[in-house]
């Protein structure tokens, strides 16, 4: 199968509106026939359930907690980004197409990346007439910031809680709509399968998590807003329940995964502090602004940070990189520091694998010593507050520890310009889709994707696709396809109940993400990936022979079982993300292979060999999968090596 | 009247009532207070107000207001009582304990209103026995009923002035935490207002208990 | 790095399923590290009773960074335990001392009813988000952000109420099991807002009618809501919602 994108051609600029022009409609009378499951209630998802409702269209939302408040997009701190140029100082929907585009090491389409840039704006419209409480300024209108390094301030925020609130506030209106009838919430409901009829997506199975019961839930067409798969890692930045099921086993249906390998790592997060540690936790970027990220020269320092003299300080990232200095790019910041840790020069506690301490300083001494601690604490207080909780240590005494964390994920299930996977009927919106940031994502973009797909993108294309299709029958609980559903996932929780084995679910995925952080995360080698597909082979083999569940029933609540279908697919995951970065010979964004970099240890694209997309086939567990390409064509980007020299 | 029942149904309409009817019974408080302090002027001072007050229509006020006022905050705040118990379930907690850092006088107004108001209620039963309900069959003096002598003659047996005491100091416990909660139950809050009124009705609290524990105290170190 | 630990007795609510009754069961935890967060320490439990045999206890979680609003249970009847402004999942075992007992029971409330061990269900508060905790704008008819001014003040305001994660806390600490503070900074948050008002009134009286028919309690401005809440919100929201009730009810006419 080849892979068609459906992007529009012609001026970029029109391009969405001619392609919304040329969109076939459903009629107003005619969308209360279609009925569409969501699955995810987060910014997508509940965005796009909640738009499509408003439209006219029957929607059931799924999501596995008590209430769709609790999807993760609330944890999301710093802003969203919208080229409103309400600054006034030369913001423009172009410029951030540019530097998204450019962010994302130009590996995602061009026609995408604008389409984001151009609906940004509405969003912070649709936000405020919410209610969301974006910080204002006193003449009342809003205020921005600048973020993640552009040179413009076009991020809108509410505090350090961005996501809550927008979260919040795409949760309202899908209440809203609940309220009114037009969307129908499931929750406690864990999606563990797809009904496929006819090579078409049709619905979901569905396992309720209070008593066990397997359902199915159908409709005439699927949207999968199921987030990130950071928890490969296991230990990341994402919520413990956040997973990969639901877009996976739409993958064994046939839907391509695209580009897994692309993973953001975050240079300043709270390091792992023992083996016991369930997550990690973000500390804002913009520490790296006065802070100054050091390691002592000589390893096994006993002294106390403070009593290390200057002369016996490595200040690796000033060393390395005089310009940008502690300012330079995540993926640069992330890379150093686990170079710096592999080499034995870590501070803090000693986990993982090696048993190295992983961990480097981020110190304010000097900052506090030129500005005074009032100014810093004016700046950093409530995120010295928040490390404080979390660590027993004042960064306004000794120096904070860091250590970079998998925190988001660029690749996702394979979609076309209408967010439709190859699988008809399949749609993928949010972080589970691979399409707008490319091989990496800059900050305060990731709210911008997941509420432009839920309400400006989404609603829209869905509506082609069910137009075409036209009304059919229902798919009833006693179609075959259903029935084959239900026997699958009670094959698979059988056969997991069955296992008489010694170690429990998370020691399995704890050594999944052990490997997969060490040899799949911020630097990546050949032999490293080559080495990682057999472990994970033999770790999944193991898992299937030697896990521990209890209770031995599924016919009720159950955690230790909804844990293990998850690390169950992890286990099969990893080995395409592997794969995937062991098919990228180049280095780009979030992903750097270490036989891919410049003489001074730079990331180093390969245009030539490498602009394309890997969308991949699923042939069975332990079958290769198949490697298809999607071209990337660049008609109004300049291709740009970057240089943090 | 349906927006009034359907006001009523709800809890927070119920207690809005029940912190007017408990406002409009410290009004009934504060005027009782200024009355008995009469007991320390002249010697014919009480007898002569009681008698005017026993004159006029704000006695008949008086009486039924109380009648209506008393059982209608007392009902109204049992019924919420029964809806909170209703809301804990049928399995309450082992341990309990408040993350409060206000003062305990504070939390402990407030955990105990309930207990403090029926308490106080059964004081007031006692009260209108010995004084209102009394108040035709006393002797005259003078040309007046002799309210005083009764008063004094009650409140010399040191168990009785004890109760009174101790009536007056239940009734500040309650306003101290009812003030307050019921300005909140009206909707009031205001970041100036609301500090003067926790403060004001802690004052007006003390000045209750003063005044009402000083007849009996006075009496007995007469 | 000395990594300290703690051992500890653990008094934990046990119950199979929804309406099945339980009761408490003891266990023994040694070399808890001062390190691990509440919750760690309990998958550390967990691991040691999936290697007795034993079923794993039950306890809702997912973020552990204290902005889903998913944990919470009490720890000696303290609502997410003794440090104030903290959700358990960000509470910290150095708090805690070598040989103390702690008593981990659900939030208990008739709103919310056990599901097993720890975990409750926190439906009830969805049920009155449904009943107009929302401005009626459908996607599209939004104006210009820009076009309607909000005071910082006010943005502040509105931000300070927005901030309730629906943990549910206020309820469990609650002697009378009261959904007000949750109810009420919902409310609030709308209400501040210029975006909020034409349904300000309607809103109220819905959402209050939704808390009182999902059988939470009342408000005794007992004030335990405000020193359990993890995001501190303050108990004025109470009486600002309570306001615009009676005004509804009594001027408005809705």
């Amino acid at each position: 199968m080849t892979l068609q994108s459906n992007c529009p051609t012609g001026p970029l600029e029109t391009r969405w509106t001619r392609h919304k022009g040329n969109i076939k409609l459903v009629g107003p009378i005619n969308k209360r026939k279609f009925h569409v499951v969501v699955v995810g209630t987060g910014l997508a998802g509940a965005s796009a359930a909640a738009t499509m409702a408003e439209l006219g269209y029957k929607v059931t939302a799924i999501t596995f907690h008590d209430s769709p408040r609790r999807a993760h997009s609330v944890a999301a701190q710093g802003g969203i980004n919208a080229a409103k140029n309400y600054q006034n100082d030369g913001d423009s929907t172009y410029r951030l197409f540019y530097d998204t585009i450019k962010g994302g090491d130009y590996r995602s389409r061009e026609s995408n990346t604008y389409r984001l840039a151009e609906v940004s704006a509405n969003i912070i419209d649709q936000a405020a007439a919410q209610g969301v409480p974006f910080a204002r300024e006193y003449g009342g209108t809003l205020a921005n910031r600048t973020f993640g390094g552009v040179l413009v301030s076009r991020t809108f925020y509410a505090r350090g809680q961005t996501g809550q609130q927008l979260l919040y506030g795409a949760y309202s209106s899908l209440m809203r709509q609940v309220d009114t009838g037009g969307v129908n919430l499931l929750t406690y409901k864990d999606v563990l399968d797809l009904v496929v009829v006819d090579g078409e997506a049709r619905g979901v199975v569905v396992r309720d998590l209070k008593n066990g019961k397997l359902d199915t839930v159908t409709g005439d067409a699927v949207v999968l807003c199921t987030g990130g798969y950071s928890n490969v890692f296991f230990l990341s930045t994402n919520a413990m329940k956040c997973n990969v099921t639901a877009g996976w086993r739409a993958h064994k249906h046939g839907a391509y995964m695209a580009n897994p390998c692309y993973t953001q790592i975050h240079p300043t997060c709270i390091p792992v502090h023992g083996d016991k540690q369930s997550k990690l936790t973000l500390m804002s970027e913009s520490l790296r602004n006065d802070g100054r990220v050091w390691i002592p020269r000589k390893e096994g320092e006993s002294r106390p940070a403070n009593q290390v003299p200057d002369a016996e300080r490595y200040y690796y990232l000033e060393e390395k990189y005089p310009t940008f200095g502690n300012m330079v790019p995540r993926d640069v910041a992330s890379r150093n520091a686990k170079y710096v840790c592999d080499d034995g020069l870590g501070v803090g506690a000693k986990t993982g694998l090696d048993q190295r301490a992983r961990g480097v300083y981020l110190d304010f001494r000097d900052a506090i010593a030129r500005d005074g601690k009032d100014a810093i604490e004016a700046r950093y207080g409530n995120l010295f507050h928040m490390y404080d909780k979390i660590t027993g240590e004042s960064p306004y005494d000794v120096p904070m520890r860091i250590y970079p964390a998998p925190h988001y994920t660029m690749g996702g299930l394979w979609v076309d310009y209408n967010l439709m996977s190859n699988l008809p009927g399949l749609f993928v919106c949010g972080e589970a889709n691979f399409s707008d940031h490319g091989a990496n994502r800059l900050g305060a973009s990731a709210l911008m994707q997941g509420l432009a797909d839920g309400y400006f993108v989404l609603p829209y294309t869905i509506g082609g696709y069910l137009a075409k299709k036209g009304p059919r029958a229902a798919i009833g609980a006693d179609h075959q396809e259903c029935r084959a559903g239900i026997e699958r996932v009670t094959t698979v929780t059988d056969k997991l109940l069955s296992i008489n084995g010694k170690r429990s679910v998370d020691s399995f995925h704890r050594a999944l993400g052990l490997k997969m952080l060490d040899k799949v995360g911020m630097s990546r080698s050949e032999a490293g990936l080559k080495e990682t597909i057999s472990y994970i082979q033999e770790l999944r083999q193991e898992f299937w022979e030697n896990v521990k569940i209890l209770p031995k029933s599924g016919d009720a609540m159950n955690v230790e079982l909804e844990k293990a279908h998850r690390v169950a697919d992890f286990l099969e995951f990893g080995e395409l993300m592997a794969r995937d970065a062991l098919a990228r010979g180049e280095s780009c964004g979030g992903h750097f292979r270490e036989e891919s970099q410049t003489p001074e240890g730079e990331a180093l694209r390969d245009d030539e060999n490498y602009s394309h997309v890997s969308a991949w086939e699923f042939n069975g567990v332990d079958s290769e999968p198949t490697h298809h390409k999607e071209a990337l064509e660049f008609e109004f980007v300049k291709l740009t090596q970057r240089s943090y020299k | 009247m349906s927006w009034l029942t359907r006001t009523l149904k709800t809890g927070t309409g119920r207690k809005a009532l029940a912190a007017l009817s408990g406002l409009a019974l410290v009004g009934f408080l504060v005027i009782h207070l200024i009355g008995n302090l009469q007991i320390f002027a002249s010697s014919d001072a009480l007898n002569e107000y009681a008698h005017a007050l026993h004159d006029s229509w704000f006695i008949v006020l008086g009486d039924v207001g109380l009648l209506i006022l008393f059982p209608l905050h007392i009902g109204l705040v049992l019924w919420l009582v029964l809806d909170n118990k209703k809301a804990r379930g049928d399995v309450g907690y082992k341990k309990h304990a408040s993350k409060q850092d206000r003062s305990l006088a504070r939390v402990l107004a407030s955990k105990t209103s309930l207990i403090g108001g029926l308490l106080l209620m059964a004081f007031v039963i006692v009260h209108i026995f010995d004084f209102r309900l009394a108040h035709d069959d006393l002797p005259m003096k003078g040309e007046f009923k002799d309210v005083k002598g009764a008063i004094i003659d009650t409140l010399s047996n040191p168990l009785h002035a004890l109760l009174y005491m101790v009536g007056s100091v239940l009734v500040a416990w309650h306003l101290f935490h009812g003030v307050q909660a019921a300005f909140r139950s009206l909707g009031f809050d205001h970041p100036r207002w609301t500090p003067i009124i926790e403060k004001g009705g802690l004052g007006l609290a003390i000045v209750l208990a003063v005044g009402f524990v000083s007849i009996p105290l006075w009496i007995l170190v007469r | 790095m000395s990594e300290a630990t703690i051992n500890l007795t653990l008094e934990v609510w046990r119950q199979d399923t929804a309406g099945s009754g339980g009761k408490f069961e003891t266990f023994k935890l040694d070399g808890v590290s001062t390190s691990l967060s509440f919750l760690e320490m309990l998958d550390m439990l967990n691991e040691q009773l999936l290697e007795e045999g034993k079923r794993p206890i039950t306890f809702e979680h997912d973020c552990r960074e204290g902005i889903c609003g998913s944990c919470g249970f009490m720890i000696n009847g303290q609502a997410h335990g003794p440090e104030r402004g903290t959700t358990v999942c960000q509470l910290h075992m150095r708090k805690f001392k070598s040989g103390q007992t702690l008593v981990l029971e659900p939030w208990r409330a008739r709103a919310f009813p056990v599901m097993q061990d720890l975990m409750v269900d926190r439906r009830s508060f969805d049920v009155i988000q449904a009943a107009g905790g929302y401005n009626s704008t459908n996607v599209g008819n939004a104006p210009d952000a820009n076009a309607v001014l909000v005071g910082r003040e006010a943005a502040t305001e509105a931000f300070d109420a927005a901030t309730c994660i629906g943990c549910g806390a206020c309820v469990a600490a609650c002697k009378n099991a009261s959904a007000q503070l949750f109810t009420s900074a919902k409310i609030g948050h709308l209400a501040m807002l210029p975006q909020g008002q034409p349904e300000r009134y309607k809103r109220v009286v819905r959402m209050y009618d939704a808390m009182d028919e999902q059988g939470f309690g009342n408000c005794s401005w007992t004030q335990d809501c405000e020193a359990a809440c993890p995001k501190e919100i303050s108990v004025k929201w109470i009486a600002k919602a309570k306001k615009d009730f009676l005004k509804a009810r009594t001027i408005v006419g809705v």
